[in-house]
């Protein structure tokens, strides 16, 4: 059985495409202002950095300015399978960033263990789809802790950052999405942004939260994604959200990589007259109900797009708020555009809730 | 059981037949790359007769210092203990058992909603915690009451567990026998087996750094964690001691083997020689010992805590008991073994009237200070029964908290809700 794919890198025969979606990105931004649209973007000293290089950044002053920090996975102390580590043993210490053994219930029970001594730890699962063997860890210990002892214990130190999602060739063990299983987990938080600059100040801010933190990479971005990225320390809080672009007939809300589609869709949407409003939730768990809510009564209708499957995806859980909060202003019945409700196939072209699939949404429920 | 062993299966190590001249170079070779496997052949990788190892029987024997009628078997093993620590060690060991009949008959009448004993294992657990340092991190399992009362914790904590009322700072949010005390360095019992362990191997890993880092030896730490022989089959316990070992964390793993894990029996649990010889596959220091002497434990554990700190490395330490008790309030153990076989085992080792024989020989107890004691300890938890019967559990508005260290807004609104919810509908829920 292959576990890991052996090459850190493979090139994929859709990397074309997604880096035409960094650079529709990029034009995009600038249908909303500057400040809203690139946080930290637009520093005077931006780096132009990929999605890879941002984490790496991130990690690097987090280690930096607390040495009660620690970041340790498999394979994390040559640089990682991804990159993602690159360095930063060789700048901080095989103390404090390590290997753990192959196991992870070991690795995330490990962290659970160094966070309720007061430490800082990054722990990474090389693949979402593998952090199921960790699941019992982070559910009944992790996101329990600090409720069971009425507040006298807790692991809120901790983060687990792992890749995530399709990369075009993953098959069935290098694609999930995973999220929706820990959002019905009280206790935790979790991140998935679609951007460098999001990612860094994303994750710096879940290193600071005095609450266990899952982030989710979407892998495919980790070389297609480039922007220019403070090189400086900042964060993003938890529970916003961010409107990329504004528009009148039409709510989409989605995250990660999935970001990049709805772009895509919004656009050609727009040449035929559809106005679309497109929010990046980035954080899911607590999530931007607000803002959701607020561009939804304005637009009258929503789609909800996510890679991973339809049936208890994150989607749901928003598309039963928008029903409850949105119930007077909708004009058409909520949309969730999102995986197939099977395994994730190698063969994925029909399976991921492409752009054409999110723009026959827009076209039905704008003529609902 | 005693199985005869077969000598030629047992052949794991010893002389072998001196490797001929001509392999001379492929010695030379594997001995350059044993360090890729992490090995030292110690000059002879290769043998050249084919042999399987097997390490069953005989058993690896346990280490003891007492006998049954509490007497000192080999003077020179018999550990330096200051008299205050002795006695402190055996009102440990009679306070928890008085408040074990008393809180478990309490369950029995409907007034906790649960319990679990510690009878026959209160050597393995304050013989432990005697030869920790009050700083040193403690992760339970769910039947190291005693350490906690060695600790400190008293019978008014655990009543405030165990019936979850207003007095409970943990909030009355765990079945009762779920304690912890971030004052006294013991982490919050739960539930799920074997989780705790790979906690303790992170927790012993911060010990170690800071242990590096800290110049004052009476400020070092280390970190342990109580096992049930039954938990150990779980998959935490693999990931936890393997990494423990390669993180060369200061952790202890004391593992309670009682025999059984609820009706299942040993046999049915494992076929190696316990759980000490896993941890010897872990390459780690191990020890095996009589849990029901607790001056063997005491000395056992000593020595360990000294090695971890000494050569950064994890000890495991396995103490042999027997589960005089049922598994819990829940648990009826006579449909799984004999009522003949309990009683016999039972009276057979008698931890703590061991004890109490070896101390009363040094004139350092009386058998009136065990009757006063045991009477003093069931009187106080009786009252702190009635006392707690009265309190009120904690207010509808604590409900959502501590779930995350701030509330949510959607939490907040969740919470003002049930509260309204409650408000409306008080008589009926008559709390």
């Amino acid at each position: 059985m292959l576990r890991r794919i052996g090459t850190t890198h493979v090139v994929s025969p859709l990397s074309s495409f997604f880096s035409s979606v960094a650079s529709a990105r990029r034009l995009q931004m600038t249908a909303v202002s500057a400040s809203q649209a690139r946080e930290h973007a637009d520093a005077p000293e931006a780096v132009e950095m990929n999605f890879l290089q941002a984490i790496n950044s991130a990690l690097d002053l987090a280690l930096s300015r607390d040495e009660k920090t620690v970041v340790f996975g498999e394979d994390v102390a040559f640089g990682g399978v991804f990159r993602c580590t690159l360095n930063l043993s060789k700048k901080y210490g095989s103390q404090r960033v390590f290997d753990s053994p192959l196991s992870e219930q070991g690795l995330v029970g490990f962290a659970i263990g160094m966070a309720s001594a007061g430490w800082k730890p990054i722990a990474e699962v090389q693949f979402a789809d593998y952090i199921f063997p960790a699941f019992d860890q982070i559910v009944n210990e992790a996101a329990k802790m600090r409720f069971r002892s009425g507040g006298h214990f807790h692991c809120g130190g901790l983060v687990i950052r792992s890749p995530s999602s399709a990369v075009g060739h993953g098959g069935l063990y290098h694609s999930q999405s995973v999220e929706g299983f820990f959002n019905h987990c009280a206790g935790i938080k979790i991140v998935m942004p679609s951007t460098p600059s999001d990612a860094k100040g994303l994750l710096l801010q879940c290193v600071e939260e005095e609450d266990p933190c899952i982030f989710f990479e979407p892998k495919r971005l980790y070389r297609s994604m480039v922007e220019p990225v403070d090189p400086g320390y900042y964060t993003i809080p938890l529970g916003k959200g961010k409107i990329l672009c504004e528009g009148r007939d039409v709510t989409i809300v989605t995250y990660g990589a999935q970001v990049g589609v709805a772009m895509k869709a919004a656009e050609r949407a727009a040449q035929e007259g559809i106005s679309v409003e497109l929010i990046d939730l980035r954080s899911l768990k607590p999530w931007d109900r607000e803002m959701v809510t607020q561009s939804v009564r304005k637009t009258g209708r929503v789609i909800v797009t996510h890679e991973a499957p339809k049936t208890s995806g994150i989607g749901s859980e928003i598309v039963s708020c928008i029903t409850q909060d949105c119930f007077l202003s909708l004009e058409a019945p909520p949309m969730r555009v999102c995986c197939l409700d099977t395994p994730h196939p190698l063969n994925e072209r029909l399976y991921l809730p492409n752009e054409l699939k999110v723009c026959e949404a827009i076209k039905y429920i704008t003529g609902y | 059981m005693f199985r005869k062993s077969s000598h030629a299966l047992m052949h794991s190590g010893g002389l072998f037949r001196t490797p001929r001249p001509l392999c001379r170079a492929l010695q030379e070779a594997l001995t350059k790359a044993q360090s890729v496997w992490n090995l030292d052949f110690g000059g002879t990788p290769t043998v050249d007769e084919l042999t399987f190892h097997q390490r069953k029987y005989p058993s690896t024997p346990m280490f003891h210092v007492l006998d049954l009628d509490g007497r000192v078997v080999n003077p020179k093993q018999e550990p330096e203990v200051p008299k205050e620590t002795l006695i402190k060690m055996m009102e440990a060991m009679l306070r928890q058992q008085s408040i074990d009949l008393i809180l478990m008959e309490a369950q029995r009448q409907g007034r906790i909603s649960f319990y679990m004993t510690s009878m026959g294992e209160e050597a393995s657990a304050v013989g432990t915690a005697a030869a920790l340092d009050m700083r040193d991190e403690l992760f339970l399992q769910y039947r190291e009451a005693a350490a906690l009362t060695y600790r400190g914790y008293t019978v008014k904590d655990m009543v405030a567990q165990c019936m979850g009322t207003i007095e409970n700072e943990l909030k009355g949010r765990q079945m009762p026998i779920h304690y912890g005390s971030r004052a006294l360095n013991v982490h919050m019992i739960s539930s799920p087996v074997a989780t705790q362990i790979p906690h303790a191997a992170g927790t012993g890993y911060v010990c170690r750094l800071e242990n590096e880092r800290e110049t004052d030896p009476n400020k070092k730490r280390i970190c342990a964690a109580f096992v049930g022989e039954g938990s150990a089959s779980q998959g935490d316990f693999h990931a936890g001691v393997n990494m423990a070992a390669t993180m060369k964390s200061n952790t202890l793993f004391l593992i309670r083997n009682n025999g059984y894990a609820i009706s299942t029996p040993s046999s049915s649990q494992y076929a190696g020689d316990g759980i000490f010889a896993r941890g010897i596959g872990y390459g780690i220091p191990c020890a095996r010992v009589d849990g029901n002497d607790i001056l063997a434990v005491f000395q056992t554990v000593r020595k360990a805590r000294e090695l971890i700190r000494t050569t950064n490395q994890p000890v495991l330490v396995e103490a042999l008991v027997y589960r005089s008790s049922h598994h819990s309030s829940s648990d009826d153990s006579t449909w799984y073994r004999s009522r003949e076989e309990v009683e016999v085992f039972s009276n057979l080792f008698l931890p703590v009237a061991r004890f109490e024989k070896y101390l009363e020989r040094k004139s350092l107890w009386t058998p009136e200070q065990s009757r006063s004691l045991t009477q003093k300890v069931r009187q106080e938890t009786l009252a702190e029964l009635h006392r707690q019967e009265k309190l009120p559990k904690w207010p509808v508005s604590s409900m959502h908290d501590d779930v995350y260290k701030e509330m949510t807004p959607e939490m907040h609104q969740a919470q003002k809700e049930l509260e309204e919810h409650y408000e409306r509908n008080k008589k009926e829920y008559n709390m």
